[in-house]
């Protein structure tokens, strides 16, 4: 079948009712679950794991995509009001999109980050349509000592991802990375820093370390600084949505660079949209003219990473449906889903199942639309809950958080590991250390060990294996030329600032 | 009118309820199942398939109960400390009941004593695959590569320490020989980096690597199974290709807390190996590639303790530990 047949097969499965129905269902409990923070993705979709057995299989995987791209739209809502991330991957936006709403610019943020999520969603979808496979085959070819240089890229791109010290932020990529340390090693057996506890043989939640450090912290450090009226009726009118011609203006490049950006980490598998995100953020930072505004409300700094999520959200489908690989969990649930249908996935899918997957792939361009018309009215209603005191609202976002992080592993444990690391985020915001940093080196120090060491093993024990591989090179090139570039950047202002 | 209507229904109820109660002293109400690993993984899909049989057929209601983390050690050492009367049960397998007490230095159960076994319920081979361009044409050939240069065929497992790695650790023992072998977190990424060619072969179990030996992106060289699996009737196992007496399988039971009641031990194993017997679960359990078992639960004990020994022999010759 040629490919505009392909298209319109696809969009007849995608319209027909029940899956339309399913999809609603899909994308619904994802805002939903996308705006309760702490709630995860994968939660939810193990939640709703079950039910699918009784379904058809294409409703089913329409039903449980729609939860997976629909949590991204509705994650941000919670970081940009309360400065509580509803899921790891929209933490970042807390930076920027919190001061927004300080401003009184909350609906702004939240039309934005809509139409954000949309323009990456629809970059991403239509780079699964036309090049699944041959970018699925691209990806085949990374292996460990590829991983290992773009691991290194993306921290040396993510340094200075936080505002204030260098050195600061430099401690925080390291506790990170010592966070992400603990755990079984995965080579030998080991148990690193679990100290006889079984659960954390397993290593930290990423789920509890962000709700902790962002949200929790947040919670406690608001108690005694309490606001009367944080809103005024204004901020709810139509009016207050329009983002201003300045904000339009500066919101195509970061979208554009943000949905690449996310496109590619999505479809490489075992990265996805909390690193997309965080890296669109910091490349968006490194390459503004003035990064000294981000963290204040840079609307820059929302539109690039919840575009980057999004488009990571749609191109993760590339691995898992093109070649049968999960690239994360929640991945592997949706292949789950289809083997017990008995659905062989795998690359032959499209030609074997082509309803199922181009009615997959149509069912995201539906989801996204109707997302977009979902949350923008839902704008007005998320702006009211600040009119809510906060004695009312904090209590029950923090019994959200608890919900939500129980929820991952089914696991009272990781519910004190969220206190104790919002402990230690009111400990850090007190001394201005950084926490997005600290996310970043744990999500990336485990990923490059793991695959240094396995580079390494591979090749015998030889470090050539990092400049003999053409990928490889290109990538660690790059790293170098970034940072040469700042080097030379930050001597030069700093000539300038001597000179002035 | 309509309270009358309420009343006649109240009574109805009434004169059934005890009918019920007699028929069925077990279960009192709903089973609680308790799988020791994540959503969507095979242990999930094998107790979800057989729960659900279960309840069709006897009318028992189960509420599934997923508890990772630990290589499954955490759920199971909740399933041993629950109240043996029957109303919770769980699925151990290979790792957690045979495996793990040896490999970890320490376990929060004892798993010959804790546990009141019921029934095996299924198993699987470990299949050694390679990638469609691979050079190796057949198993012998890998090996024999092996031997030429020790330690340089790499091998990706899905962890140090699972049924995949020591089964390897088992063979390159018997056959003499020597694999490097490179573990990795979990079979998705061991898979993926052999369909890459990153790696000379994968060994995993059968169902993670099915999907992808029928598209043709991998090559099955043998199993690890005595007899050759329905899902790949084509692909010889170990044993036959003149390693005698090889056998590695991963296999799933359902057990209960120490200390069940005999009739309890005897209900639901009936209801199991009545279970197994449906056409459309071996069929389903077989598309996987997966072998349905059944049998009684004295069988299963002695299994459960010949598996224990012999692992623990595995683990000891391959020196991986988890302290």
């Amino acid at each position: 079948m040629d490919f505009f047949g392909n298209l319109s097969l696809g969009l007849h499965t995608a319209l027909s009712l029940s899956n339309l129905f399913y999809c609603f269902v899909g994308v619904f409990l994802g805002t939903l679950l996308g705006v309760i923070p702490g709630v995860g993705v994968l939660a939810a979709i193990s939640m709703l794991f079950p039910i699918t057995f009784h379904m058809e299989v294409t409703s089913a995987l329409i039903m449980l995509a729609g939860i997976w791209y629909g949590t991204s739209y509705g994650g941000s809502t919670a970081s940009i009001l309360l400065n509580v991330p509803g899921t790891p991957a929209n933490a970042v936006v807390c930076l920027d999109g919190y001061p927004m709403a300080q401003k009184g610019r909350g609906a702004v943020a939240l039309f934005m980050t809509t139409v954000a999520s949309f323009v990456g969603g629809s970059i991403g979808i239509v780079i699964l349509t036309l090049f699944a496979p041959v970018i699925a085959q691209y990806a085949l070819s990374m292996g460990p000592a590829e991983y290992f240089s773009l691991m290194l890229l993306g921290l040396i791109a993510a340094t200075g991802i936080a505002d204030g010290s260098a050195v600061k932020g430099f401690v925080m990529v390291m506790l990170g990375i010592f966070l992400g340390s603990i755990g079984t090693d995965v080579y030998t057996g080991t148990q690193r820093f679990a100290f006889g506890i079984p659960e954390l043989g397993d290593g930290i939640s990423l789920v509890a370390l962000a709700m902790g450090v962002f949200g929790v912290a947040e919670l406690i450090i608001s108690v005694g600084s309490v606001k009367a009226n944080r809103f005024k009726s204004s901020d709810l009118t139509l009016r207050a949505m329009k983002p201003t011609r300045d904000d339009m203006r500066r919101s195509w490049l970061p979208m554009l660079r943000g949905s690449s950006i996310g496109s590619f980490f999505g479809a490489l598998p075992g990265t996805g949209p909390s690193l997309a995100a965080f890296i669109a953020y910091a490349v968006e930072k490194r390459s503004s003219k003035d990064p000294s505004r981000f963290g204040k409300g840079a609307i820059e700094g929302i539109m690039a990473p919840e575009s980057a999520n999004n488009a990571a959200d749609q191109t993760s489908f590339i691995p898992t449906l093109a070649l049968g690989i999960p690239g994360s969990p929640t991945m592997a649930l949706m292949l789950g889903a289809l083997i017990i249908h008995g659905v062989t996935p795998g690359p032959a899918l499209m030609t074997e199942e082509p309803s199922l997957f181009w009615g997959l792939v149509m069912s995201f361009w539906i989801g996204n639309i109707m997302l977009v018309i979902l949350n923008v009215p839902l704008i007005g209603v998320w702006v009211r809950l600040l009119a809510v005191p906060y004695h009312l609202l904090f209590p029950v976002v923090l019994m959200f958080i608890c919900l939500g992080t129980y929820s991952v592993n089914n696991s009272a444990f990781d519910v004190l590991l969220v206190m104790i690391f919002g402990a230690l985020g009111v400990l850090m915001r007190k001394l201005a250390f950084p926490a997005a940093p600290l996310i970043l080196g744990f999500v990336l120090g485990p990923m490059m060990e793991d695959n240094f060491r396995r580079a390494m093993l591979l090749s015998s024990g030889d470090f050539a294996t990092f400049i003999n591989r053409p990928i490889s090179a290109t990538i660690l090139s790059i790293a170098a030329f970034i940072m040469l570039w700042s080097f030379f950047s930050t001597l030069k202002a700093r000539r300038a600032l001597t000179q002035g | 009118m309509k309270n009358n209507a309420l009343k006649s229904i109240a009574c109805a109820a009434l004169l059934i309820l005890p009918a019920v109660g007699m028929a069925q002293s077990y279960p009192k109400g709903s089973i609680d199942f308790i799988v020791p690993f994540s959503a969507g993984g095979g242990t999930d899909f094998a107790s979800r398939v057989l729960t659900e049989k279960l309840s069709e057929q006897q009318g028992w209601n189960f509420v599934i109960e997923n508890r990772g983390g630990a290589g499954g050690n955490i759920g199971l050492s909740q399933l041993a400390r629950a109240k043996n009367d029957g109303q919770v049960m769980g699925m151990g397998q290979t790792s957690n009941m045979a495996i793990n007490p040896t490999l970890y230095a320490s376990i929060p159960y004892d798993s010959l004593n804790d546990f009141t076994p019921i029934a095996l319920i299924s198993s699987q081979p470990m299949v050694l695959a390679v990638n469609q361009n691979s050079a190796y044409e057949d198993f012998e050939s890998l090996v024999a590569a092996a031997r030429e240069n020790p330690g340089k065929v790499s091998m990706s497992t899905p962890g140090s320490g699972t049924v995949s790695h020591l089964s390897m650790e088992v063979f390159s023992d018997q056959a003499d020989v020597e694999f490097m072998h490179v573990p990795y977190p979990g079979a998705a990424q061991a898979v993926t980096d052999a369909i890459g060619g990153h790696v000379d072969f994968v060994t995993a179990s059968l169902p993670s690597l099915l999907s992808h030996i029928r598209s043709g992106s991998l090559k099955a060289l043998a199993v690890t199974s005595a007899e050759r699996n329905a899902a790949l009737p084509d692909v010889p196992s170990i044993a036959e290709l003149g390693y005698e007496g090889f056998e590695a399988s991963d296999w799933k039971a359902v057990v209960g807390p120490a200390g069940l009641p005999d009739d309890v031990v005897a209900t639901f194993n009936a209801a199991i190996n009545q279970a197994l017997q449906d056409e459309r679960l071996i069929e389903t359990i077989e598309s996987e590639g997966s072998t349905v078992e059944g049998g009684s639960a004295d069988e299963l004990e002695a299994y459960l303790q010949a598996e224990y020994e012999r692992w623990a022999e595995a683990v000891s010759t391959s020196g991986a530990t988890v302290e």
